[in-house]
């Protein structure tokens, strides 16, 4: 069986297969030498098994390569008909290419193919190299995950849940906004100094990082706000903020029972 | 009392002193030149003059002063340190190949001759009137006036 294929080389899946039997066989001598007591040390055997394991291991990665042919193959076997979406099947049709001693369809070819790169040129078509991963779906849901975390995680709700917990305050040095400031110094330093040019800073910006790193600014300690909306259900992020609808009356103006407002302050004031 | 050949004090113009020192230096062979960021610490005084600093520069790195351009300086908040940049060149016929002409003219190798403004906006209303090959007659007559 293997010699009448040595005329175009050995097969790799006749290879494989006789590499299997003779670590099978080896290794069912092996088991039973054991099983009767007696030592396996030193024998031949052993060598084979090592050269058969080997041999398996270095078939593995090229049969990987051809996974997809054999997987085909195997399957045109079992099923006695080629598959409809076979990419082999696919091959160009030789009567359909012109030949080029017509001079009237050359004309006509030309033109259509003109008309068409026209229109072409005016539809931007992305160049198609590799395949790009496309989410959908499931960017939507981490979008309103990660705002989700976000919010829980912001300084803001931070502070709120401190007196729920039992934990020790732990208070950093370091101020987000500062530091953001800082770091934008520092690179446009390092900028300038590589490149041997000062760069032109415009007004706003130069005020902006002067302010920032000023020792009496606040930073994110006074600035870092969270709306609550990231934490409701219905939660679209892609969807614009909704504004704050000015209602009629405020309900500073209703204080009938209760002391609210201005007005409500000052009687409590004058109860003592 | 060593010089250290990195720092070079300045005495006697001022009251107090300004040490020179230099970083990131750079032989750009390309441009055969030497490039550096200079920092200039002077406490009680004011920002140190450029002809100054060429001069200290020079001196440092043993050349004459007019292969030697500095620009960029600029103090830190609250005074006392600034810092520029400074440009060696080999020779004075590359620095003036190489260098742009604002630093040159700074430096005094080069003179650009302007006519005043007035005159150049003159000019131009003059030729607004004119059109076609009158107005290049115009243009050539005019010109340099």
């Amino acid at each position: 069986m293997v010699e009448d294929q040595k005329q175009e080389g050995l097969s790799l899946l006749e290879l494989k297969n006789q590499s299997f039997l003779t670590y099978m066989a080896n290794l069912v001598y092996l088991t039973l030498r054991k099983l009767k007591g007696l030592k396996i040390e030193k024998d031949s055997s052993i060598d084979r098994l090592v050269e058969a394991r080997v041999v398996l291991e270095r078939i593995r990665p090229l049969e990987d390569k051809l996974k997809y042919q054999i997987d085909k193959h195997v399957k045109t076997a079992a099923d006695g008909v080629v598959s409809a979406d076979d990419t082999l099947r696919l091959t160009g049709n030789l009567d359909n290419i012109v030949s080029s001693s017509d001079d009237d369809e050359e004309k006509e070819v030309t033109s259509k193919v003109k008309k068409t790169d026209d229109e072409e040129q005016k539809i931007y078509k992305i160049p198609k190299i590799t395949q790009a991963h496309y989410d959908g779906e499931a960017k939507k849901n981490e979008a309103k995950e990660k705002a989700r975390r976000r919010t829980l995680n912001s300084s803001m709700l931070r502070d709120a849940l401190l007196e729920h917990t039992e934990d020790p305050e732990v208070v950093y040095n370091n101020d987000v906004l500062k530091q953001r400031a800082i770091k934008k110094r520092r690179e446009l330093e390092v900028f300038e100094e590589e490149n041997m040019i000062r760069k032109v800073v415009s007004r706003r910006d130069k005020a902006a990082m002067r302010q920032m790193t000023t020792l009496g600014t606040m930073g994110s300690e006074i600035l870092g706000f969270n709306t609550m909306d990231a934490l409701q259900h219905d939660y679209d992020p892609s969807a614009p903020a909704a504004k704050r609808q000015k209602t009629g009356k405020s309900s500073k103006s209703k204080g009938k029972g209760k002391f609210k407002g201005k007005k409500g302050f000052k009687k409590q004031k004058h109860r003592f | 009392f060593c010089v250290d050949p990195k720092h070079e004090i300045m005495g006697k113009e001022s009251e107090t002193t300004a040490t020179v020192r230099t970083r990131k230096f750079l032989t750009n062979r390309l441009l055969n030149r030497k490039q550096m960021v200079v920092d200039v610490l002077h406490p009680d005084r004011a920002t140190v003059p450029k002809s100054e600093i060429k001069e200290k520069l020079a001196k440092m790195y043993k050349t004459t002063g007019d292969v030697v351009f500095c620009f960029g300086f600029r103090t830190a908040f609250g005074g006392g340190k600034s810092t520029g940049f400074a440009l060696i060149y080999d020779t004075l016929d590359y620095a003036k190949k190489i260098e742009p002409k604002y630093r040159l003219v700074r430096q005094g190798l080069l003179e650009v001759k302007k006519t005043a403004r007035k005159q150049r906006k003159e000019r131009k209303n003059r030729m607004k009137k004119a059109r076609g090959t009158a107005k290049a007659k115009l243009a050539a007559a005019t010109k340099k006036e």
